[in-house]
């Protein structure tokens, strides 16, 4: 099992390598002259060429790279091309905002999420099981912003219960956190009505009836550890689309997270100020892939003994 | 009994629920603005200071003087006078003797040399802003001398700038410039007491101000990046005032009882660049054509509900060193007719002409109005709307014909005109106007730099606004306008040209 | 009385989507304590929705039971509400199911799942009764009891079918429903199992219903006999009423001349003509008369009922003149 573990973490290594080669190089592709976008239009061609070798953009391709990602080793990522600024400084600042937007929000998708799915396939077909369905589909089709925007309106304005915008208190997290879950929650009642629906309908749940089980432990004790192997790895793929989220909620709510960072960053075409959150999240999703792999290896029985061996 | 209890456990419930955001009682308040600052410690890392955060500035550090855009009049602040020899340069500036930094030091003259000789490091504002300066000397505990290469006719203004705000040099060089950037220190009304990055900045009355403790305590800046978060978080009580929201939120605001707002006439001023690529930068015709087209009074009305002003200058009224009313010639004023004759007379293929601005942004919604004017007279054009990186390496690589953009005199000086036509920029060497024009703008530009006498500047930049709005070099649409809003109960506050709000006039009735 | 369970006239039709499936069609059973009774019949004779209809586990809406009693111990099974039912099943009838494979929980052990069934019906006993309950029951199935905290998939065929054992049997039920037990196991394990069975029903006396297309089966382990087509039993009696051969439904005699044997000439096998009736489209009359080779012009026409001789029963015309049934016992 160790070695199991130790191999999967090893292979972030390489793939991250690639991830990383690639992103830098996109970037610098990318339109927009970071010089330029300092120092303004009127700029004289001295303060130009000043600029440049500052910045370090006289240097090959390459040697950039390399030099950037020797830095981010070692915690360091690089100064902002417009501020001037120490993006680890920035960002270990508001790492921790988006970290809990992002925990919240997945906690309140898996919980809504298969929670809901759970009782769609338990009542298939029935008026629960499609108000269910047409409710995701609704939380998955209204637009972020659209929504930030409703629950602003009406928990903040009318009701006063909440704050408008922040991240000072828990409170803060609430709106943000249903704003970010409410488009994923759609894929996770999918995926767990689905996945439920085909283990109620194996043979060992028909056992577990004639065993005399009432219908609650058939479905909580038996077929829900069983039914929920695929929603956990569907978690994984979650991730990724959560933290995309994050920058819009992050906008909308004021939360000073590392998504409205890197859509400053990316506007000003920073690009040391889109690289650094950009490699930490990309990190992020294969560490979390990684756990949600071993997860499964050790809740699945017939994988954990398959790998002791 | 019991119901009492009921009702009081609802009511402590409910005021558990509601955020003691007391504006009013405890003598503070919320302050929302749009954007995370651009540089707290002006010449601390050889980055520009953005024009909009004059009001948090203000609010941490004083300057040598201080430019009262509503009287445009150059105010004491630090110093109490200053003089100047004949030929421009050698200032003499005496300073106050009560005025202590937020960590107890006194000011005296070795903080304000200290400031200025950080000048020739920070290149990028410098020759903008400070052109001229040679370095900077304490004669004694209460006089500077400041030095000049050679004559900087807005220096005098450009002592009143953001970018110079008096640093304290026996802080720098306890801390450095990384731990003077987390805490800064300086001897304005209010001083730090904490920052969270993209969040919010936090500030408290300075007690010992030499202008006397301001009367609100406790002042916090809110980053809130969403208009419509911005707007709600006002009306709800969450940020106590609205740091220039645009003139559409607040049409959008509509009514309300709690809510108030002010707007004036900004110095900013929106305008028109032609692209490198341009055939209008060629063609004299054309542009008289296109500018002719324009039915600037609409865009006014339509897109900034009749709150702006159209411009005939570059530098807006209250800029020292503007041209008199009537002292130049005007812009071509709207007409379809003329329009039509220009066009005709000029070399126009029927190409369409490519607007590019910002996606959803009001600049967008002034590009379609262009649109219908031109197509009126028969010029094609289309509109580019297109996200913020894009927009960018569009304009550097000059491929567009008109971008939609705003400026503003960061000295509150006519320096702005000089630098259009500061023969050393990128941006001048590559114009194809006529040479011998170019010239003549140059010269006059440089002559500007060095004209002591307020009104024979004014003369000479009189004589380079003829020329632009002539042969439409430069081409205006409004004069902006500066708004504020803010919730009841709190006064001493209005809108200003600039942005160098003095937070310390402001107080809960 | 030593009735157990008494089926009289029982009817179950599946509602699907495309057609109505007229699985069971009156259906009359008596099972004594202590019986072994043989239910036979090819695939989709609606022996295994009988037995799901004993213990009411047919599939939620789309199986229902139209008509009929299902007597456990006097009590109607189809009236039952959700708790009697659930401190009936396992405990006073279990079942084994046809695919070891697939009929235990993958992802919990197999002490636990035996185990289960105590902590279901048997809430009183301690953790350490429990356990050594259990490991009563796998001694008895011959299982190791160290295995207990293994996994389905950690074990065979065969011994998953023991586990399935276990788990019917711990409790001692009155009554055990063997739906085809050994259909997907080797014939050699297929041996083992079946004589654990009969074992175990000797030392629990547990009553059982075997159901199985496998007539061989039947012989060795069954006391009585009931065959089963399209939904009707058309034969029952003691295994020597059947297995003489004197008197057989023309369907049972079909069966046993479907068998190969080893000391005769044939070369070719003697299948029943036809195919098996369609349960969504009945025929009238005799559900057998199509295939039958001794089929009249009234076999179309009529239903036959039951003609009873003993304890030997038919429902053929045929056979008529032993006359009608006599209600009651024999």
């Amino acid at each position: 099992m160790g070695k199991y573990i130790l191999k999967r973490a090893l292979y972030i290594i390489p793939t991250y390598i690639v991830l990383t080669i690639l992103v830098y190089v996109i970037l610098s592709f990318s339109p927009g002259d970071p010089v330029l976008a300092s120092l303004g239009a009127n700029a004289t061609q001295e303060q130009i060429a000043q600029k440049t070798a500052e910045l370090g953009l006289d240097k090959p391709l390459p040697v950039r790279y390399l030099s950037y990602m020797s830095g981010f080793l070692q915690g360091d990522m690089g100064k902002s091309w417009i501020s001037g600024n120490r993006i680890s400084v920035e960002f270990s600042a508001r790492i921790g905002n988006t970290l809990l937007l992002l925990l919240y929000s997945l906690i309140l998708t898996i919980v809504l999420g298969t929670f809901m799915g759970v009782i769609a396939a338990v009542k298939q077909n029935s008026i629960t099981d499609n108000v269910t369905m047409v409710i995701a589909m609704l939380m998955l089709s209204i637009p972020a912003f659209f929504l930030g925007l409703i629950m602003q309106l009406i928990f903040c304005m009318r009701l006063k219960m909440l704050p408008v915008t922040g991240a000072e208190s828990f409170r803060h997290f609430i709106l943000p956190s249903i704003v970010l879950a409410a488009s994923r929650v759609a894929g996770q009642v999918r995926m767990t009505r689905s996945s439920m629906l085909d283990v109620i309908g194996q043979d060992y749940i028909r056992t577990a009836r004639a065993k005399g089980a009432s219908e609650v432990r058939v479905i909580c004790y038996h077929a829900l550890r069983n039914g929920l192997l695929p929603a956990i790895t569907n978690i994984g793929n979650n991730i990724g689309g959560i933290v995309s989220g994050a920058v819009t909620v992050e906008t909308i709510f004021a939360v000073p997270g590392i998504g409205s960072m890197l859509v400053n960053a990316v506007r000003t075409a920073d690009i040391p100020g889109v690289m650094g959150p950009l490699i930490f999240i990309a990190l992020l999703v294969c560490v979390v892939n990684v756990l949600i792999d071993l997860l499964y290896a050790f809740i699945d029985p017939r994988v954990r003994k398959q790998l002791s061996k | 009994m019991k119901r009492r209890a009921i009702a009081m456990v609802m009511a402590l419930t409910l005021a558990a629920a509601i955020p003691a955001w007391a504006g009013q009682e405890d003598n503070s308040i919320v302050v929302g603005i749009g954007s995370e600052f651009s540089n707290l410690v002006p010449l601390s890392n050889n980055t520009a200071v953005s024009n909009r955060d004059g009001i948090d500035i203000w609010a941490l550090y004083d300057t040598l003087f201080f430019f009262d855009t509503e009287t445009s009049e150059l105010e004491p602040m630090l110093a109490t006078d200053y003089t100047v020899s004949e030929d421009g340069l050698e200032y003499t500036v005496h300073l106050r003797d009560d005025v202590v930094f937020h960590n107890g030091a006194p000011m005296t003259a070795e903080d304000v040399a200290f400031t200025y000789n950080l000048l020739p490091e920070n290149t990028v504002i410098f020759s903008q802003q400070f052109s001229g300066f040679d370095y900077a000397e304490a004669v004694d505990d209460y006089t500077v001398k400041i030095y000049m290469e050679q004559p900087f006719a807005a220096f005098a203004n450009a002592m009143a700038s953001y970018h110079a705000p008096i640093l304290c040099k026996s802080y720098f060089e306890e801390v450095g410039w990384e731990k003077y950037q987390e805490a800064p220190v300086g001897t304005g009304p209010y001083k730090f007491v904490e920052r969270v990055l993209g969040g919010s900045l936090t500030l408290e009355a300075h007690e010992e101000y030499w202008g006397g403790a301001p009367a609100i305590k406790s002042l916090k800046f809110s980053i809130l990046p969403d208009a419509n978060s911005q707007i709600l978080s006002l009306e709800t009580g969450e940020i106590d005032v609205l740091y220039n929201p645009s003139i559409q939120s607040l049409m959008m605001m509509g009514e309300n009882e709690e809510v108030q707002w002010d707007s004036t006439d900004s110095f900013m001023t929106c305008m028109m660049m032609i692209g490198g690529m341009s055939h209008l930068g060629t063609d004299e015709n054309l542009r008289k054509a296109f500018y002719s087209a324009l039915d600037i009074d609409s865009i006014n009305e339509i897109v900034n509900y009749g709150y702006t002003k159209r411009a005939d200058c570059l530098l807006a009224p209250g800029v020292i060193g503007r041209p008199d009313e009537g002292s130049y010639t005007s812009t071509l004023p709207y007409d379809v007719e003329a329009a039509k004759e220009f066009l005709a007379a000029s070399e126009y293929d029927g190409s369409a002409l490519k607007l590019i601005c910002l996606a959803g942004s009001k600049e967008e919604s002034i590009c379609k109005i262009m649109q219908s004017n031109l197509q009126a007279v028969g010029i094609n054009a289309e509109v580019a709307a297109v996200d913020g990186a894009t927009h960018q390496a569009t304009m550097q690589a000059g491929e567009y014909d008109i971008s939609i953009y705003s400026t503003l005199p960061s000295l509150s000086d006519a320096n702005l005109l000089f630098q259009q036509f500061d023969r050393n920029t990128a941006n001048f060497q590559n114009s194809k106007f006529p040479e011998e024009d170019k010239a003549k703008l140059a010269d006059l530009a440089d002559a500007t730099l060095t004209e002591m006498d307020p009104e024979a500047r004014k003369e000479l930049f009189a004589e380079m606004t003829s020329l632009c709005n002539e042969h439409v070099y430069l081409a205006y649409l409004y004069y902006d306008v500066n708004t504020i809003a803010y919730r009841n109960g709190l006064s001493g506050i209005h809108a200003i040209s600039g942005t160098n709000y003095r937070v310390a006039d402001w107080s809960w009735e | 009385m030593d009735e157990i369970l008494k089926i009289t006239d029982l009817y179950v039709r599946y509602h699907t989507d495309d057609a109505v499936v007229h699985a069971v069609n009156g259906v009359n059973m008596v099972i004594h304590k202590g019986e072994a009774m043989g239910l036979v019949g090819e695939t989709g004779a609606g022996k295994s929705t009988t037995a799901l209809s004993v213990l009411g586990i047919l599939p939620a809406k789309v199986g229902q039971i139209e008509a009929g009693r299902i007597e456990y111990n006097g009590k109607d099974v189809s009236k039952m509400n959700k708790k009697e039912l659930r401190a009936m099943r396992g405990k006073r009838i279990s079942m084994i199911f046809q695919d070891p494979m697939t009929s235990l929980n993958p992802i919990i052990t197999v002490g636990d799942q035996i185990m289960e069934m105590l902590t279901l019906h048997f809430k009183h006993l301690s953790h350490q009764e429990k356990e050594e309950k259990v490991d009563r029951i796998l001694k008895l199935v011959g299982i190791p009891a160290e295995r207990k905290n293994e996994y389905p998939f950690q074990f065979s065929g065969g011994m998953k079918q023991r586990v399935g054992i276990a788990i019917a049997l711990i409790c001692e039920p009155d009554l055990l429903i063997a739906d085809e037990p050994t259909t997907a196991l080797d014939v050699t394990i297929q041996a083992q199992i079946l004589q654990l069975m009969k074992e175990l029903k000797e030392e629990l006396n547990t009553a059982m219903i075997m159901i199985t297309h496998d007539l061989g089966i039947v012989a060795e382990t069954c006391d009585s006999v009931s065959v089963m087509y399209a939904g009707e039993i058309v034969e029952t009696g003691t295994v020597e009423d059947v297995f003489e051969r004197k008197n057989n439904h023309p369907y049972t005699q079909g069966l046993f001349n479907c068998i190969p044997k080893l000391d005769a000439e044939e070369e070719r096998l003697t299948p029943i003509e036809g195919f098996v009736v369609d349960p969504t489209h009945l025929p009238c009359g005799c559900k057998f008369h199509e295939r039958c080779p001794y089929a009249t012009e009234r076999c179309e026409k009529e239903l036959p009922g039951d003609y009873q001789r003993g304890t030997h029963k038919m429902k053929c015309f045929r056979y008529e003149q032993w006359g009608k049934e006599t209600s009651g016992n024999e």
